[in-house]
C-alpha cells in the first residue's frame, strides 16, 4: 500500500500484533490477531476493536477518520507475519457486508502492487478457492507469498 | 512512520476477545477444509500457469 502505516507491536509468540489508531480526538488501541487453522498452514486473522466496555469486538466501527491507514496497518502486519511464517496463508473475512466489500475494494487497489509478492484467492459459497479477480464476491479472502521460484518466473518475462 | 516491530510484549487475548476470534476461527476452518496450499490455483497471465483446482471457472486473466 502506498499510504503511510502506524507502527505496530508483535506479542512474544508473533500471533498478536498491537497499534495505535490515532487521530485528534481520540487514540484506539486495535488489537490483529492470528490463529492456526488446525493442523494447517492457513491463519484466521482477525482485526478486533476495544469496546467502552474494554472487551474487544470485530463488528463495531470506530469512526476514527484514519480508515485508509488502518487497512495499511493491517495490510503491513499481514505482510510481516507471511514474511515470518512464509509457507503459510492468511484467510479473513469482514465482519458485516459492508466491511467485507471494503476489504474487496481494497484488495482490488492492492493487486498491481502485490503482483508477485504476494497470491490473492478468493474462496466462493461452494468451497472452491479461485485468483482473486474483481468485482466477484467471495465469502473469504486468502492471502499468501508467492514462492521465491514464481518472482523469477515474472522477472524472466519481463526482461523478454 | 518507523514500523516498531522489534518491540515484543506478552500480548494475550482476553476470554471474550478468544470467543470472537474462536467464531471466526470457526468459520473460516469450514471454508478451508478443502484447500491445498501446494495446489492452489494461478492466474492464467502467469508463465507457470497450472490447471485451477477445485474446478474453478476464474482462470481468465485478472
Amino acid at each position: 500500500m502506498d499510504e503511510r502505516s502506524y507502527p505496530f507491536e508483535i506479542g512474544v509468540d508473533g500471533l498478536i500484533y498491537k497499534f495505535e489508531s490515532v487521530s485528534e480526538n481520540k487514540t484506539i488501541l486495535k488489537t490483529v490477531s492470528f490463529v492456526r487453522i488446525g493442523n494447517t498452514d492457513i491463519f484466521n486473522v482477525a482485526l478486533l476493536y476495544p469496546l467502552e466496555s474494554g472487551e474487544l469486538s470485530d463488528k463495531i466501527e470506530s469512526r476514527n477518520g484514519d480508515l485508509p491507514l488502518v487497512l495499511a496497518t493491517v495490510f503491513q502486519i499481514v505482510c510481516d507475519f507471511l514474511n515470518k511464517f512464509p509457507d503459510s496463508a492468511v484467510g479473513f473475512r469482514g465482519s458485516d457486508a459492508r466491511r467485507h466489500r471494503l476489504y474487496r475494494i481494497a484488495i482490488t487497489r492492492e493487486l498491481a502492487n502485490v503482483a508477485g509478492k504476494y497470491e490473492i484467492y478468493g474462496i466462493t459459497a461452494s468451497l472452491a478457492v479461485v485468483v482473486f479477480e474483481s468485482n466477484v464476491d467471495y465469502d473469504h479472502y486468502l492471502i499468501k507469498k508467492s514462492k521465491p521460484w514464481t518472482r523469477l518466473s515474472i522477472s524472466d518475462e519481463t526482461l523478454n | 512512520m518507523d514500523k516498531a516491530i522489534n518491540k515484543r510484549r506478552d500480548f494475550k487475548l482476553t476470554p471474550e476477545q478468544q470467543k470472537i476470534v474462536d467464531e471466526k476461527v470457526r468459520d473460516l476452518a469450514r471454508a478451508v477444509r478443502n484447500v491445498d496450499l501446494n495446489n492452489l490455483p494461478k492466474r492464467e497471465n502467469h508463465p507457470d500457469t497450472s490447471t485451477p483446482g477445485n474446478g474453478s471457472k476464474h482462470t481468465e486473466k485478472a
